[in-house]
Parts: C-alpha cells; structure tokens; sequence
C-alpha cells in the first residue's frame, strides 16, 4: 500500500473509495472494507463497495448518516482524537444520468488534522454545495469512474475551483478515466495516483 | 585516434532533421537560430548582464565581467542573496503554495512538501545551524541519497552562506575521505542508510570511516531513514538539530563570487576541487533552466543525483527558482521492476524527464512492453545528459517513450510516430549548466537525432582542430572560445592549464557540422565516463597501488551499455575478486573495474600517454 506524508499526517488508499488517515498512532479510515488498524470508521454511505456491513465493523466507533452511534449529516462537526470532521453534502442530481445517490443518502467529509485537511468527497456529482466550499485543501480524495459518481470533466470544475494541494483520484474501474483525469487536471494541481 | 572516433561518430551521426509534433508551432529554422546565436556571443557581457536582471540583486554589479580569461570575475560589484532567488523569491505568489518536492522511496513511501513549506523548515534549519556554529564561508558536506531533508540542508546551508559539497553515494569511504580533507567542513550530514535494490547501504559507516581516514573532526548530522542505528557522540539526529531552533536568521547577503557549492571532479590522477560562486552560477543556471523548458505548472522528474553537477544545476537550483514540482525518487531503477521510472512518471504526472544516455540504453534493451505498460502523456519532453547518445537509442526513445498512447492530430500511437523532444545536452561540471543543446523555451531548431544540438546563445562555442583553428564537418576538440558567468570562482591547476591559444578546451572530442548541430564524441584524455558519470582512472590506480603493492593503468573500454568501463591493465595477473572488492571500499561501486588484462608497458612512461596509446588499441 502507498502512504504520502505531509507534515506529520499520512494518508493512503485502502480499496476502491477507502482512505486511511494517519497521525500518530491514531488512523481515522473512511469508506474501509477491511477495518484493521481503524481508530475511527466513517462511511459516507452504505453501499457495498464502501461498507463492510455492521457485523464486520465495530459500531462503537463508526461514523456514518444512517449507522452507529454517531449519525451525522451535512454541516454537522464531530471531532474524534485529533481529528476534526466535517460532513458535507454529497448526491447525485441526475441530469442525464441515474440518482443513485439521492440528497440525504450520504455524505463527504472533511477531515482536519494538526497540520493538513482532508477532503474526501463521497460518491456525488457536481453539486453547488461543494463549488461553496472555502477550507484551503491540502489533499482531495475525488472520485472520477463516472458511473453514478463525477466523470473526469467535472472533476476539472472540483478541482479548478476548491485548487487542492494534491488530488488523489478514487472510485474508477476504466483506467482511461483515470488517464483523462490526470491529464485535464495537472495544471490545476498536483495528481498522485495511488 | 581518428579512427576510433570514427567508429563512435557512425553510431551518433545523422542528417536527419525532425520537428516533433508537439513542436511544430514554435520551431525557428536555422538562419534564426544563427543570428539570436552570433548575436549573443557576440557581446557576450551584454548578452549576460541582461539574463542577470532576471535575478533579485541586493546591490547592482558596477562591472558585468573583469579580468583576463581565465582569471575573470563576473558581476563584479554586485551583492546577492542565493536563498532569496531559489526560493523565497517565490513567496507572495501562487507558487508558495504548490509541491516544491515529491519524494518517494525505493519501498514506495512518499512525502510532499510545499514550497512554503520547504522555506519554514529551511528557516528553522538554518537557524539550528547557527546555533552549532556554522557560519558563513564553513564548508557542509553531504553523503546523502537525494530525500526532502537533505535538500532543505543544502538550502539552509546556502541560507547562512556556507558552501556545500554533495559527494556521490557511489564513492566510497577513501574518495569520501579525500574530500573532506580537502574541504575541511565544519559539517557532515549523512542518512543512518537507504535502500538500493532492496538491500540497505550503511551510508552513516562510510562516512565514519571517511572522517577516521581524513583526520578531520567536525560533527556530524544523520537523517534517520532506517531508524536502526545507535549514534554517536560527534553524531546527531537531523530531528535534534531541527529542534534546536534558535534566533531567526536572515538570508545571507554577500558579494557575487561568494562560494555557493563544489563538486570534486575526475582529472586523470585523482579527483581535485572547483567551487562555483553564487552570483554567475545562478544566472547561468536560471536561464538555462528556462530555455530547457522548466515553467511553474512542470512536474519534473531527473534521475541524476545532487552529487552530479546536473543533479546539482537541476535538482536542487534550477527547478527551484523557477517553482517547478521536483519529483525525488531516492532507489535503483530497476527495483522491484525495470519500470519503475515509468511508473513514477505515470503516477506523478510528470511533464518534463530528464535522465542520462546510458539509462536509456538499458532501458531500450528491457524491451517495449516495459514502457508501453504505462500511460506517460503528460510528458512535454525528454532531456538527455552526461555522454553521448546514439542515434539508435535516440530513435527508440523518441518513438517508444515519446509518441504517447493517446492518439493526436500528428502522431499515432500504434506506428509510434513520435510527438514530444527527446533532446541530448551537454554539460561539464566546470561550465556548470548545459551548455550545447536544443532549447524547447528559447532557440528550438529540428532536433538532429545523435547530436547534442547546437550551442546554446551566450556561451561561444567551437570546434578546433590541434592547431586551435575552427574545423567544421571535421573532428576537433570542443572549445569555447569566450568566459562564461559560472566560471570557477577556485579550481586546481588543471582547469586554469586548460586555457590556452585564448580559449578553453573541454577535453572532449566533437564534430561540429556547418549548420551548428555538434556530436560530441567522448574524452581526449583517460578521464572516463562510465554510465555518464565522469571518473578518474587515477583514483583507481593509486588505491590498487597503496594496497596491492601494484602498479597498473585504468583504461575506459568501450561499453554497449554504459559508453566506457574501467579496464585494469596489469603487467602480471590479479585476482579479480580481490580488486574489485578493493575498488568498491575504497574508490566505490562506480568505478569497479569489469575486468583485467595482462599487458607490458613501460613503468617510467607518463601514465597519460600510457592510457591514451592503450585506449587506442582498444578502440580500434
């Protein structure tokens, strides 16, 4: 598994939309299938390819809209050991394609750790809500698989408009995605593929 | 000799002209090329003294150049701050807050800095190295594998105007030695090791053994990469010394020939040092990078280590002043696969790659499918440096690496057709920057396949045969006939012997055509150059002789792979095992010798001409 410092926090991809965030001895995972090593589990919903199902998670620590102890939506702050999250919006509109992501099913969050924030927006399209978005973003994990989630021409606009520090893409299967990503979006960031 | 430099000359020649496609809106033809060319060395002062204005002076200089060449002085008057023009000149724009550096290890750890970022812990270093003593005109030397750690050193180093030397992890502990006690630094800032192949060199043991033999004591600074070794008194962690902290510092300031860094550098009996000075150095280095091609918006990937003086030019100084992203990538190219340059230029993004003729070679050899198993279009150009570069390699780098897997409107992926510059350039560590070479931001003319392009505007170059007169569709020894602003602010006898009949002598061979484009050809003398890296036969002749009792001469042999090798040549049989081992402690792995050849020559010979009259039989 590739892990990218930036100051102290660590961040790495664990499976299709999963991410770790690590500081210290503290890992915050969103969206994680296998949950060893998680301090802290968010999902920013519950389909398959990012929740495990709850006989596989511990509950106590989970965050989510709809599991756990702590049911959080957007504009709602939670903070978890050194880590600060926000929730924000994430859906799909459905100009053109399927709402399979409806508004109120799920969320992306916004993590910030003592030196760096993390955004990791969710399965959503290209929403006004995140265009508002004014937290400086160190690094923006940005799904681009198009299917039900940004293709990578409105991950262009994400990008162009919140200039995260690096963006790291998530959620594809077709590598050409993934290709015409990295090429539209460079001079508008820095890409890491991970 | 003429016949051997024959043989090289028909692997490099070409008459081709290409414009790659990516190239084809701004090429200029070679009536262009030759008037901005004759223009510039023509008033070579004027021409510089206006690249100088590019640069942020604290003073202005009353004289652009002083002196009688060799013994000249450029910016005379001038006063500068190094650290300002790389990186603090940034601040206050969108470059502040973009990557400076990535850098990935060989285990596939990687971190980012941004440039604000670098500058903050720059500040803090140069503050702790105030507070250990280190001052202005105190040498620093580094044996370090490239990481984030040991370049912000370098800066805060340059910050409080200490000069630094970056000695290559491939010397071992007596050439390491030797420069320390040539340098006498008040300073070493070594890692605890770095893994190369998958296996972990000691790097903190060489440079314990490197002080024993030098007699030299000064403390040492270790950046823990592995974590498992237990330091020693003289010794501290690169995180002690951060944590020092200490008053704020201001950047240093001084006149424009302050030592800025130096490089040990091969002459045939050893290695001997040359400093460059801050203020020609980075005007040199500023417009080069320039006219190469580096802007703001590059991720810029170069697989030459600080160590090297391209490695120095273009990693540490020149991407930095211009707010290019640095890719660092600290391993073996070949681990754990032979892709893994590719696969960092892929996952990276990279826009601009620049790597050495023989990585190239190998790479060619691995086969296609190593390179077409990954996407690289983001790839503006591919820079060649250190030796020449067959029109064969040229071809398969050009078409292979360089059409892209993406279809345009000019180039076609499946008949690789070719799209971006794959442009060879010339440098040698006494001139500082390329100096020969197609510029994709300046001067860019139809790249000749094999050749190192054509003079780069300012510096006054020419090809002469021993008589010192300018021979053109001939071979002669690569000249230039006019000072440049990096010219040595200290170098050893030899440099300054180099001047002779009013120009200076490279000491390589090279063809130059009547339209300018230059092949160069290889050494005249016996320095070798062994995967691009330039190295002394002497070095390796006095170690066998210290320690074998044996006196022997070190020839380059031709090498498919890597231009030259080191040969032994030994009147009586040794083991080979033995020397190699010998060579690798002592001198280091670069320059271990690929075999032995048992050979009378004469012992009251001059070992220069030895070498030459062995070279020749080789070669032809």
């Amino acid at each position: 598994m590739r892990r990218l410092r930036i100051g102290s926090t660590v961040v790495s991809r664990d499976g299709f939309a999963g991410v770790r965030i690590a500081t210290g001895r503290e890992t915050l995972c969103i969206d994680v299938i296998n949950v060893d090593g998680c301090s802290y589990l968010l999902y920013t919903h519950l389909h398959p390819r990012h929740f495990p199902g709850v006989e596989k998670i511990d509950i106590g620590k989970t965050v989510s809209p709809s599991v756990g102890p702590h049911r959080i939506g957007p504009g709602n702050t939670i903070t978890l050991g050194g880590f600060t999250v926000k929730a924000v919006d994430a859906y799909n509109i459905g100009e053109g394609k399927e709402v399979v992501h409806p508004k109120g099913l799920g969320v992306g969050y916004i993590v910030k750790t003592n030196d760096i924030t993390v955004y990791h927006m969710g399965d959503t399209d290209l929403i006004p809500e995140i265009l508002d978005i004014d937290a400086k973003i160190d690094i923006l994990f940005i799904p681009i698989g198009c299917k039900n989630v940004l293709c990578p021409e409105e991950a262009l606009e994400v990008v162009k408009s919140l200039r995260p520090f690096i963006a790291i893409p998530i959620h594809y299967e077709d590598k050409s995605l993934l290709y015409t990503f990295r090429d539209i979006v460079q001079p508008y960031t820095q890409v890491v593929i991970m | 000799m003429i016949r051997l430099l024959e043989r090289v000359l028909e692997k490099l020649y070409s008459d081709e002209s290409i414009v790659p496609p990516i190239m084809r809106w701004k090429y200029v033809d070679v009536r262009e090329y030759e008037a901005v060319y004759r223009r510039s060395v023509g008033d070579v002062a004027g021409f510089w003294g206006e690249e100088a204005k590019k640069l942020v002076w604290a003073k202005p200089w009353r004289s652009v150049i002083e002196g009688v060449p060799p013994h000249v002085r450029w910016f005379v008057g001038g006063e500068i701050s190094a650290y300002h023009n790389v990186v603090e000149r940034h601040r206050g724009t969108w470059v502040w807050n973009k990557p400076a550096i990535i850098w990935e290890s060989e285990q596939g750890d990687e971190e980012a800095i941004s440039y604000e970022s670098l500058h903050n812990l720059v500040e803090k270093l140069s503050s702790a190295l105030k507070s250990i003593g280190i001052g202005a005109g105190d040498w620093v030397v580094f044996y370090v594998p490239p990481t984030i750690e040991s370049i912000a050193l370098m800066l805060a180093s340059i910050r409080i105007g200490a000069p630094f030397e970056a000695v290559f992890t491939g010397f071992g502990f007596y050439e390491l030695g030797n420069r320390i006690a040539s340098r006498r630094p008040r300073l070493l800032v070594t890692t605890d090791g770095f893994y190369r192949r998958g296996r972990v060199i000691d790097t903190v043991l060489t440079v314990r053994r490197a002080i024993e033999y030098a007699k030299h004591r000064c403390s040492t600074v270790v950046i823990e990469r592995i974590g498992s070794v237990k330091l020693m008194e003289s010794e501290m962690s690169f995180d002690s010394l951060k944590s020092l902290g200490g008053e704020r510092v201001d950047s240093f300031t001084g006149p424009s020939d302050h030592p800025l860094f130096g490089l040990h550098i091969a002459y045939e009996d050893g290695y001997k040092p040359i400093t460059h000075g801050v203020g020609g150095y980075l005007v040199q280095t500023y417009s080069t990078s320039r006219w190469i091609g580096l802007r703001p918006h590059d991720t810029y990937f170069c697989t030459v280590w600080p160590g090297w003086i391209t490695g120095i030019t273009y990693v540490v100084f020149g991407p930095l002043m211009i707010g290019s992203t640095i890719v660092l990538y600290e391993g073996s190219f070949d681990y754990p696969s032979i892709d893994r340059w590719w696969d960092i230029i892929e996952r990276y993004a990279v826009t601009l790659f620049l790597t050495t003729g023989s990585a190239l070679r190998m790479l060619s050899r691995a086969g296609n499918q190593h390179v077409k198993a990954h996407n690289m279009d983001t790839l503006k150009a591919i820079l060649v440096t250190a030796e020449p570069l067959e029109k064969d390699v040229w071809w398969w780098t050009y078409r292979v690496v360089g059409t892209g897997g993406t279809a345009m409107i000019t180039s076609v992926p499946e008949s690789l057709s070719g799209r971006i510059p794959v442009l060879n350039m010339y440098i040698q560590s006494e001139l500082a920057t390329f100096v020969l070479g197609n510029l994709i931001n300046y001067t860019f003319t139809p790249v000749v396949p094999g050749s190192v392009g054509r003079p780069i505007p300012g510096f006054d170059i020419d090809v002469v045969d021993e008589h010192g007169n300018s021979v053109r569709d001939s071979i002669g020894e690569l000249v230039l006939r006019k000072p440049w602003p990096s010219m040595p602010v200290e170098a050893p006898k030899e440099f300054f012997d180099s001047w002779r009949e009013g120009f200076y002598r490279t000491g390589d061979y090279a063809y130059m055509k009547k339209d300018f484009t230059v092949f160069v050809l290889g050494r005249r003398d016996g320095v070798m150059k062994v995967s691009g890296y330039r190295l002394s036969p002497g070095a390796v002749e006095n170690i066998l002789r210290e320690k074998l009792g044996k006196n022997v001469i070190v020839v380059g042999m031709p090498d498919e792979a890597r231009f030259e090798a080191p040969m032994i040549i030994s009147k009586e049989g040794l083991d080979l095992k033995t020397v190699r081992n010998l060579v690798r402690e002592y001198v280091g792995a670069i320059s271990e010798p690929i075999g032995i050849k048992v050979m009378n020559f004469d012992e009251k010979a001059p070992k220069s001409a030895l070498r030459l009259d062995i070279k020749k039989a080789f070669w032809s």
